[in-house]
């Protein structure tokens, strides 16, 4: 096969034992890789309504036919599971190093199956796959983690694993790969830490073959110049990152601000990505066959809030800053640096920590009961509490269930600022309406990377669209959230989709793979990916009644800014998208869908 | 009405705002570049016109949905501008 | 004069796209383990740097060669190995400097490989996002780094006076 190593590999926990399994190449082809294939395998082993933490639920890390190419930013795997924090499927996605080297060890998908009776990691070595005790790293950062493992295997060795947070069940805890990049969202490392499974180590020497070498080069050469020619890829992201949107967004009184009661962050100028170049950033990095390189490479020298590390994003800024309501660049930094190295999810914390925060002022909730005094703005509490709940000490072992739960244990559910359980990113959609919808329809509940209407609404791209009118945005969000399903299943990165479109990834994975896609085929993968998803979610009694948003974004105007009186005008666009789905107006998928996609 | 330069307009006038006196938006524009020269007219204009690329708020609203480069400006308005960019 | 390879190494952003590159255009797969340059990485400094032949003046790998399968390319200045002599002892691997020689075990043409330049057209430098990699005129990219320099001297100086 070109683009897919053709190869499963299957490794049970409980029995110990390890099985190569030929990849189905009609498979391959209906789902892609990464999220679809691995999406696809898994609904068809795994029971909807099992308990995510238990060992009936499995764990598989799936790369796409892209992985491991030059294709622009060709490094993602997604790390596919049912979610312990919203009870979803989860598809949570990472770049680095990690991702190809699966694939040059010679797997498209690995699953991992059943539990460890003890600690353990996978040593993956071409076609050699041992398991190790992990007895020695169980406790272990991160960091620490990779430091035993690179000394004893050595620098080739790519790595992921799990931190305390994974090992101790925080519902959102995540895997890292190459120390600092994370398949950050849905609580993936507790599933992986409920296994035993501490890491996954991997070197390969094999190659990723590609169908027309010459077209290939020709292809990329077009994709790089569209990423050259664009402001934002060229410019923007590899200078201030994606901190960059602090600001604009917060011009746009889009920026959520203590627990989204208001739109516009008065400090958003401190935690900018402007700021950050200024006052922290050390270098940009990259991932594997990443021309944009928009990761940050920080430093706090001194003081209380010391720290080096890759970091902190937008996403991350913007949770730990202006969502409560804190605008210490360095403390927030840190709280980067600790979630990294203890695995956690950067914005289910930091929009949890928002959430407590504002229980607290409500005195919903005490200090006794706190432990912290944890107000909107107090930095020193913040990062106390992000260190408290990746070991689930004190309030972190409560912190450590997410907003929802957190607010659900007070009778206050709308305070956790979420749908399908899962928190929402740094947009608010009462003043970019497209996100609501997007939010309240993501599969995985409240997430930016399914359908990223910030970008038409906000960003102008590809082109301008109102955000504050809901006129028009359920086809916006169902053609970008089939497209994102392609961008995912290929392996490459979402951020290429600022300077290609759909064309262009379909001539590269044609390029690569050569199976004969046409471009209508190619998005009806996304479509086929969106339903198969949506179905198992029905099934797992996570249905449409959870299309729904926080009540205070259809409820609570904005107090100011230009969207000023504003509340999502959901039901008319999920009305409108229904149909657009082909799905019945309760939202539930037809069997003439299934038919038609071939599900 | 003062004038919030972001991202990397700032690399062109090293201040991050600045306090202009004009009647609309096309005169900020053409204040700007009388001010920063043709660095800032590479960054701003495509072709003598406005650069698609550029964003310009006033009070928050994309000028797209005001009036366009014709946007009448109060004395306490905030007037945003910059490039194209992204994250997530 | 002849171009040369140079390194930057504070451009070097970690993202490996010499590797994929060089060994799709020597080998037609995507396989770092095959790749003529390699980036090297420090995980805890979070520094990356790619390392390839240099071309040495006096190459040990040329000296060293019991075949004399080891050549300087007069065209583009390369040290190149040629397939046809090369009986894979792996001799020239053991006295290079850099490391920039390796072996493959496949079923190949080759035994023992190196950079060559791609004939004149390192595939590494076209496709290299930062100037990581750059291939020149070694007069022309070094007068591009003094001048930056003495920029910086410049503007040192006019704010002291």
């Amino acid at each position: 096969m070109n683009g897919w190593m053709g190869q499963i590999l299957r490794i049970n926990l409980t029995e110990e034992t390890v099985n190569v399994e030929e990849l189905d190449q009609t498979l391959a082809k209906d789902y892609i890789g990464a999220r679809g294939l691995g999406t696809k395998i898994f609904c068809d082993e795994v029971e909807p309504t099992v308990d995510p933490l238990a060992h009936e639920n499995k764990l598989i890390f799936a790369t796409g036919p892209l992985t491991g190419t030059a294709a622009v930013s060709g490094s993602r795997y997604n790390v596919v599971t049912k979610s312990p924090l919203t009870g979803t499927i989860a598809a949570s996605n990472s770049g680095g190093y990690f991702p190809s080297e699966l694939k040059y060890a010679g797997y498209d998908v690995v699953i991992f199956e059943g539990k460890a009776s003890r600690p353990v990691y996978i040593v993956i070595d071409d076609d050699q796959v041992k398991i190790e005790s992990a007895e020695e790293l169980w406790g272990e950062t991160i960091l620490e983690t990779d430091n035993q493992l690179r000394a004893k295997y050595g620098d080739n060795f790519r790595i992921a694993a799990i931190g305390p947070a994974g090992e101790n069940l925080v519902k959102f805890a995540c895997i890292m790969n190459d120390r600092e990049r994370a398949a950050g969202r849905s609580g993936v490392g507790a599933v992986m830490g409920s296994k035993n499974l501490k890491a996954v180590i991997v070197r390969g020497t094999q190659g990723v073959r590609v169908a027309n070498k010459g077209k290939f080069k020709d292809v990329l050469r077009n994709c790089l110049g569209k990423i050259k020619e664009s402001g934002v890829t060229n410019e923007g992201l590899p200078a201030l990152g994606t901190a960059v949107l602090v600001n604009i967004i917060s011009e746009h009184g889009n920026l959520p601000t203590r627990n989204f009661q208001k739109g516009n962050f008065e400090g958003a100028e401190q935690v900018s990505g402007e700021a950050l170049a200024d006052e922290l950033l050390v270098k940009n990095k990259a991932c594997a066959g990443c021309p944009i390189g928009c990761g940050r490479v920080s430093l706090v020298p001194d003081g209380e809030y010391k720290g080096f590390g890759e970091g902190p994003e937008y996403e991350t800024l913007w949770a730990f800053g202006p969502d409560c309501g804190i605008d210490n660049l360095e403390a927030i930094t840190k709280a980067n640096f600790i979630c990294n190295e203890l695995g956690l999810d950067t914005i289910t914390m930091g929009t949890t920590i928002a959430c407590a925060m504002e229980m607290y002022e409500e005195g919903i909730i005490t200090k006794d009961e706190l432990g912290l005094e944890l107000e909107f703005g107090n930095a020193q509490a913040m990062v106390e509490a992000v260190k408290l709940t990746g070991t689930r000490e004190g309030i972190g072992d409560l912190l450590a269930e997410g907003s929802y739960r957190l607010a659900e244990k007070y009778d206050c559910p709308e305070y956790s600022m979420s749908s399908k359980k899962q928190e929402y990113p740094a947009y608010d959609p009462r003043g970019s309406q497209g996100m609501g919808l997007e939010y309240a329809t993501s599969n995985r509940g409240g997430c930016h990377v399914r359908g990223y209407l910030t970008s038409p609404e906000i960003l102008g791209i590809p082109e301008a669209i109102d955000p504050l009118t809901i006129e028009g945005k359920a086809e916006w969000v169902k053609i970008f959230q089939d497209l994102t399903g392609v961008v995912d299943a290929s392996g490459i990165c979402l951020f290429t989709t600022f300077a290609l479109g759909g064309g262009d990834i379909h001539e590269l994975l044609e390029a690569v793979t050569g199976v004969g896609y046409t471009e209508e085929e190619m998005m009806k993968v996304g479509e086929r990916i969106w339903n198969l998803e949506r179905l198992f979610n029905y099934e797992a009694g996570v249905g449409p009644d959870e299309d729904k948003l926080a009540k205070r974004l259809v409820e609570e105007p904005l107090p100011e800014g230009p969207a000023e009186g504003k509340v999502v005008g959901l039901e008319t666009m999920l009305e409108e998208y229904y149909q657009l789905r082909g799905w019945t107006p309760e939202g539930d998928v037809k069997e003439e869908k299934i038919a038609e996609l071939g599900i | 009405m003062k004038v919030k330069l972001l991202a990397t307009l700032r690399n062109i006038t090293d201040c991050n705002e600045l306090e202009l006196e004009v009647e609309n938006i096309q005169e900020v524009v053409e204040k700007l570049i009388e001010l920063y020269g043709e660095e800032m007219k590479t960054e701003l204009l495509e072709s003598d016109q406005l650069d698609e690329t550029i964003t310009i708020l006033v009070n928050g609203r994309n000028m797209l949905y005001l009036n366009g480069l014709k946007t009448k400006l109060k004395r306490n308005d905030i007037v945003t501008i910059f490039p194209q960019v992204a994250g997530g | 004069m002849r171009k040369t390879l140079l390194i930057n190494p504070k451009k070097c952003t970690g993202c490996r796209t010499c590797e994929l590159v060089c060994s799709l255009e020597h080998t037609d797969e995507f396989n770092p383990s095959l790749s003529r340059v390699t980036m090297i990485n420090f995980p805890e400094e979070i520094i990356t740097i790619p390392v390839t032949c240099l071309h040495c003046q006096e190459p040990s790998c040329k000296n060293v060669c019991p075949t004399g399968a080891i050549e300087r390319d007069k065209e583009t200045g390369a040290v190149v190995i040629v397939d046809e002599k090369c009986i894979g002892c792996n001799m020239c691997l053991m006295v290079c400097h850099i490391g920039a020689i390796s072996t493959v075990e496949q079923e190949r043409l080759e035994y023992n490989v190196k950079c060559n330049l791609c004939d004149g057209e390192p595939e590494c430098v076209e496709f290299c996002p930062t100037g990581a990699l750059e291939f020149g005129r070694p007069d022309d990219m070094l007068l591009t780094r003094k001048k930056k320099v003495a920029n910086q001297l410049r503007s040192l100086i006019e704010e002291a006076i």
